[in-house]
């Protein structure tokens, strides 16, 4: 591709994120905001088992490329990982369905900030990016995650919140 | 001011038939029902509610979460009953109903009126309640009915789905009318503190209101009678709660060790006992003078519309008979006695707690009180008969 790879927050639509068995006081901000995903101390923990959801609406249609997903290195980082592309009711009892892509994270690429490719043609005209976490590194009950990264390219098209009254 | 999307599950098994919660388990839950929605829509404009019946062949939506009452008052007047509550199977469609809420900035909450046996096991209701809480739903449940056989099932099930305490059981004993116990529970109050006057005041007024406007639509805007004035219900509601307030705050104090573990539930049934025994002392012991004048107003005010109630039902049943009575003016008659009646029942929990209503009362045409109640309903018996003699 000739355009280059940006990193989508400032798509993303963050007063609309949405994240299902998230902890109190450990909540998706820490790993999804500016500032917040940069400090390896602010965790999104899961509360009742290590699954995760992880909901992100985009302001407008974006082309993803890549991630990065990045979890302390005690065990508790992601390892199985579903991304689903424009299922905006995704949650616990639906997951199961095919995934856009479906990965299985190493220990380096859950620890680090290495990025990981996602297919192409699958992330075409994304309007709500899901991310399921399936389990972790360690098999434990609790996932952490203090990181998530979403590259691509926005999709050039009006960008409504933009728009201003003449 | 919780944003939050609601289904309130209503139990229309056989078992609410039974009549043991005036007018039966059935009205009595479909009156909360009607003040809940009015109380949740009115805390914040984008707030939304729908309904589902538990019963009958499966649990159906009734409504969709909506911000239009209308639309729930109209499921509600019209549920029918019939077979037996699926609990599992009914909170899973009102999750369902509530994770394709339009707007997603909504939190989810499901408010279960159980009034008949439940029959899955406690297992099943523990799985269902750890899915709900991972999907971040909060769920109150209001036991009536069938209470101690269903109580450890329910508990569990609540223990199972709270989180950071949004979750809340109420049980309402037999005899008592729900949609006044929810009034000061926390299922009402969404997170506020109780025990905080104001927010507790607010609460009632927007009950009292919503109630008269229930009443009002029900009955096609005939409010013709002063016991549907929503202002002087208001009055009387507001005094009622802050008396409660009071004694709670008095029974603080002296075992504060203790009560402030207790739930909202059983200060209240306390707080009720005691109005109801009379035995309670006067609210408190240092009278300020500017709540005692506040209060001898509103008593004096009671006292005059009180002495107008009668002049009204007097008055009407005189003119009743000259007119022909059709079967809804007997209706109305009837209803407007009972009111009657309840603001009696009021008088009588305000004599005996508060000395000061004695005078008042007293300086009324004496021994007009009993008399007026029983004549209109005697009146009223020979004209019907004077009627069934005229139709035979």
């Amino acid at each position: 591709m000739g355009i280059p790879e940006t990193d989508l927050i400032e798509e993303m639509d963050l007063s609309s994120v949405e994240c299902l068995n998230m902890a109190t006081g450990k909540e998706w901000g820490n790993a999804v905001k500016p500032g917040y995903r940069e400090d390896a101390g602010l965790l999104c923990q899961s509360d009742d088992d290590e699954q995760l959801i992880v909901t992100i609406p985009f302001k407008q249609l974006v082309n993803l490329t890549s991630l990065i997903i990045r979890g302390p290195a005690d065990g508790t980082a992601p390892r199985t990982v579903k991304v689903f592309v424009n299922k905006p009711n995704l949650s616990f009892d639906n997951c199961g369905k095919k995934a856009a892509e479906s990965l299985v994270l190493t220990a380096a690429q859950a620890t680090g900030d290495e990025k990981i490719e996602l297919d192409f043609t699958q992330f075409q005209n994304v309007r709500v990016v899901s991310i399921f976490v399936d389990d972790n590194q360690g098999g434990g009950d609790v996932t952490n995650v203090a990181k998530i990264v979403v590259n691509g390219h926005p999709v050039h098209t009006t960008n409504m919140s933009e728009l201003k009254k003449c | 001011m919780v944003l939050e999307a609601t289904m309130l599950c209503i139990d229309n098994s056989d078992h609410v038939r039974n009549s043991d919660y005036l007018p039966s388990r059935l009205q009595a839950e479909g009156d909360a029902v009607n003040l809940l929605a009015g109380a949740k829509t009115q805390s914040n404009p984008e707030n939304s509610v729908g309904v589902l019946s538990l019963a009958g062949k499966v649990p159906r939506v009734l409504v969709t979460p909506t911000d239009d009452l209308g639309q729930v008052l109209n499921a509600v007047h019209g549920i029918s009953t019939g077979g037996s509550i699926k609990l599992s199977t009914g909170v899973q469609v009102a999750h369902l109903a509530l994770k394709h809420r339009q707007n997603k900035h909504q939190r989810m909450r499901i408010v279960l009126f159980v009034g008949s046996p439940v029959c899955a096991s406690k297992d099943e209701l523990t799985s269902v309640g750890k899915k709900l809480r991972k999907c971040n739903v909060a769920v109150d449940v209001i036991s009536f009915g069938d209470i101690e056989q269903n109580s450890e099932k329910l508990e569990a099930f609540v223990a199972a789905v709270n989180k950071n305490d949004n979750s809340n059981i109420v049980t309402v004993p037999p005899g008592a009318i729900i949609a006044d116990v929810l009034l000061s529970t926390r299922v009402f109050m969404a997170d506020d503190n109780i025990t905080n006057g104001a927010s507790s005041f607010a609460a009632a007024a927007a009950a009292a209101s919503s109630q008269a406007a229930v009443r009002g639509y029900a009955r096609d805007g005939a409010i013709a009678d002063g016991a549907d004035d929503p202002a002087l219900m208001l009055a009387l509601r507001v005094s009622l709660e802050e008396e409660r307030a009071r004694q709670e705050a008095q029974m603080k104090d002296t075992d504060d060790a203790s009560s402030e573990e207790k739930n909202a539930a059983a200060h209240l049934i306390c707080a009720q006992d005691t109005i109801a025994k009379g035995s309670g002392k006067p609210p408190s012991p240092i009278v300020d003078p500017l709540s005692l004048d506040e209060e001898a107003l509103l008593q004096r005010a009671f006292a005059l519309s009180m002495a107008e109630e009668h002049a009204i039902t007097t008055g009407k049943t005189g003119n009743d008979n000259q007119d022909t009575m059709t079967g809804s003016d007997a209706g109305l008659q009837m209803e407007s006695q009972e009111n009657t009646i309840s603001l009696a029942a009021h008088a009588a929990d305000f004599q005996d707690n508060e000395p000061c209503i004695d005078p008042i009362l007293s300086s009324l045409p004496a021994g007009e009180g009993d008399e007026e109640k029983d004549s209109p309903r005697e009146s009223r018996r020979s004209q019907q008969e004077s009627k069934h003699s005229k139709t035979s």
